[in-house]
């Protein structure tokens, strides 16, 4: 799957990814939908867009929003432009996705003790 | 243990965990539907929220603010997206001004809550959390970490070590 440092490898998301360029605003997303599917090889948009069902703008859409989000990075190589998963991007991401587990574990703690407050004030 | 399972998809920004009760899922649901409980679980116990309003509606909107043990009350809100009681809830959450309006400046994170009986009695809970970007989810931490929404950093680490011991069971995935 990597080749150096020519790898490329693409996550494009066949479900629909963040839709509305106005991200920080509002954006729609079904992640637990999302299947991902790692490219390799030195690919543009438009070999890109082969590999999927859906339009070139859809797959330029997609790698545009994953680009904002600091997953994959646009480079030329030669007289082309290739898209490339940003690595750095996705370990950043994962220890923060780490911290954010942290956060959810605490208030799921705290509403399992809720219910069961309430469960034994029930019984009395 | 309630939390019975963790997923984290880098790519997508995206972090899912699943939790048991012992409860139905009316029960459940009202952790969200009354500004009450919420008030008990949303924020850690030396960082409380405090819920001021609290429309449960599409298009609806929730308003809290937490109070530090120095007294300070950073405000924040929930835009409400979709709402099918007891089932689901989709939220946008984001951090407001001193007078309540949006905190343009600041991301939001998106999360989505889905309830399902699984048994008698027995209810699972998910809560899909999704983020726009890496930028965002540093921009959101660091707030956090003020407020000290975030615990113990040994509590990370006990993660971490899971996360490790699951990559040993499952190689390759």
């Amino acid at each position: 799957m990597t080749s150096g440092d020519t790898t490329v490898w693409l996550y494009v998301c066949r479900s629909p990814l963040p839709t509305s360029t106005a991200c920080s605003a509002r954006w729609r997303t079904t992640p637990a939908a999302t299947s991902c599917a790692a490219i390799d090889g030195q690919e543009g948009i438009a070999e890109l867009a082969s590999y999927y069902p859906m339009s070139f703008a859809a797959v330029q859409k997609h790698i545009a929003i994953l680009e904002r989000a600091g997953l994959v990075t646009k480079q030329r190589m030669g007289r082309r432009k290739v898209v490339r998963t940003n690595l750095e991007g996705l370990r950043v991401a994962r220890r923060l996705l780490d911290h954010y587990e942290v956060l959810w574990r605490g208030r799921i703690n705290r509403m399992t003790e809720l219910v069961n407050d309430y469960s034994r004030e029930r019984d009395r | 243990m309630t939390v019975t399972a963790v997923r984290k998809d880098p790519q997508a920004l995206s972090l899912t965990l699943d939790a048991e009760f012992d409860a139905s899922p009316e029960r459940v649901w009202q952790l969200w539907a009354d500004p009450r409980q919420l008030e008990r679980w949303w924020g850690p116990p030396t960082y409380p929220a405090t819920v001021t309003k609290h429309e449960l509606t599409p298009g609806g909107r929730v308003e809290y603010h937490m109070t530090g043990p120095d007294g300070d009350q950073p405000r924040a809100y929930w835009d409400v997206e979709e709402v099918d009681p007891p089932r689901s809830l989709v939220v946008s959450d984001g951090f407001a001004n001193e007078d309540g309006s949006p905190n343009t400046d600041m991301p939001m994170n998106q999360f989505r809550v889905t309830i399902s009986e699984i048994g008698a009695g027995r209810t699972r809970m998910s809560i899909i959390n999704t983020f726009p970007s890496t930028e965002a989810m540093e921009q959101l931490m660091a707030f956090g970490m003020e407020e000290g929404l975030t615990q113990a950093v040994g509590q990370i680490d006990a993660i971490l070590a899971d996360d490790a011991v699951a990559q040993v069971a499952a190689p390759g995935t």
